[in-house]
């Protein structure tokens, strides 16, 4: 068992270390040819990053599994179809992003939690009804240096319904153009805009309550 | 006259930079304290999030289980193998044609 482990864990160092170390038209090539040992290294290389990627979106780990995979398996199809114009990683990042909004839009088919409730309300007026905003207790930095800000941050995330966390990662954290983010997630550009500003502050409602400023009594 | 509700819908623009942001909102965010702090807050929420996830994706990200990359690698075979199938089929369907005709027409 340890043997079989031990031979599977240096296959996968050799399979890993062979695509940083050969060129990249000459991995193409070979993935393009079919060699399992060229795909194999394509998979070792990028898959844990690609991973990373697809638990942001999916939060199941069972499913983020499940893109990975079906990225994977889009690529090898269309690998013949790769212009080598811009680096595999971003192509394949591409695709995983891609294969992750698949699967968000099929669970979209069951009702989304509102997000209203999150969203600030206002008097008759135009005014905010909660009168005056808190100050919150540091800036983004400052709020960093605690050790368990990552992680309230992450939770409220997760905490965003499907379509709105798509957009706030797809703009915000992909760095994708507003135009982009619209092509992927089958929405016009306005509602990309209006969606990701509601995410925003989704976000800021639900982190308020851990950073606000105790009132000086 | 801006109120804060006209701010407040539009500070995606301004946070993004994006043409659109009326003078007057910067007008309303100097007298209202209110709207002041909530775009101070708004700035520091998305800042939290693209720092969070930047370091989720660490520059030496862990292994991936070794499961999923034996089950990434059986299906691209399984795919393979099923292709290679089909072509098979295929090129004996072809072949074939002509003798099923003539065994038709017979």
């Amino acid at each position: 068992m340890n043997v079989q482990k031990s031979r599977s864990m240096a296959e996968a160092r050799s399979a890993s270390s062979q695509w940083g170390t050969d060129s990249e038209a000459s991995q193409l090539g070979a993935l393009r040819r079919g060699e399992e040992k060229a795909f194999e290294a394509m998979v070792r290389s990028f898959g844990p990053r690609l991973l990373s990627v697809a638990r942001r979106f999916l939060r199941d780990e069972e499913d983020a599994r499940d893109a990975v995979q079906e990225g994977f398996l889009s690529a090898y199809r269309s690998i013949g179809t790769f212009q080598g114009g811009s680096q595999i990683s971003t192509w394949l990042h591409r695709i995983v992003v891609n294969a992750c909004l698949m699967r968000l839009r099929s669970r979209q088919r069951k009702p989304e939690e509102s997000i209203e409730e999150l969203l600030p309300r206002f008097a008759e007026d135009g005014h905010q009804v909660a009168h005056p905003t808190p100050e919150w207790e540091g800036s983004a930095e400052e709020l960093l240096a605690r050790r368990e800000t990552r992680e309230m941050v992450r939770e409220a995330i997760d905490r965003l319904p499907d379509s709105y966390r798509a957009v706030l990662l797809l703009r915000d954290i992909e760095e994708l153009s507003t135009e982009e983010a619209a092509r992927l997630v089958g929405i016009t550009e306005n509602a990309v805009k209006i969606r990701l500003h509601r995410a925003r502050q989704a976000l800021r409602t639900l982190l308020e309550p851990q950073f606000r400023r105790a009132p000086a009594w | 006259m801006v109120t804060c509700r006209g701010v407040i819908e539009r500070l995606g623009s301004l946070v993004d930079g994006k043409a659109g942001w009326d003078p007057a909102a910067s007008r309303h965010l100097a007298r209202c304290i209110s709207c002041a702090r909530y775009l101070q807050t708004y700035r520091t929420t998305v800042a939290l999030a693209r720092e969070v996830s930047r370091e989720a994706e660490p520059a030496d990200p862990p292994d991936m289980p070794e499961s999923l990359v034996r089950r990434i690698l059986w299906s691209r075979r399984a795919r393979s193998f099923a292709s290679a199938s089909w072509r098979v089929a295929h090129l004996i369907g072809v072949a074939a044609s002509p003798l099923i005709v003539f065994s038709l027409t017979r």
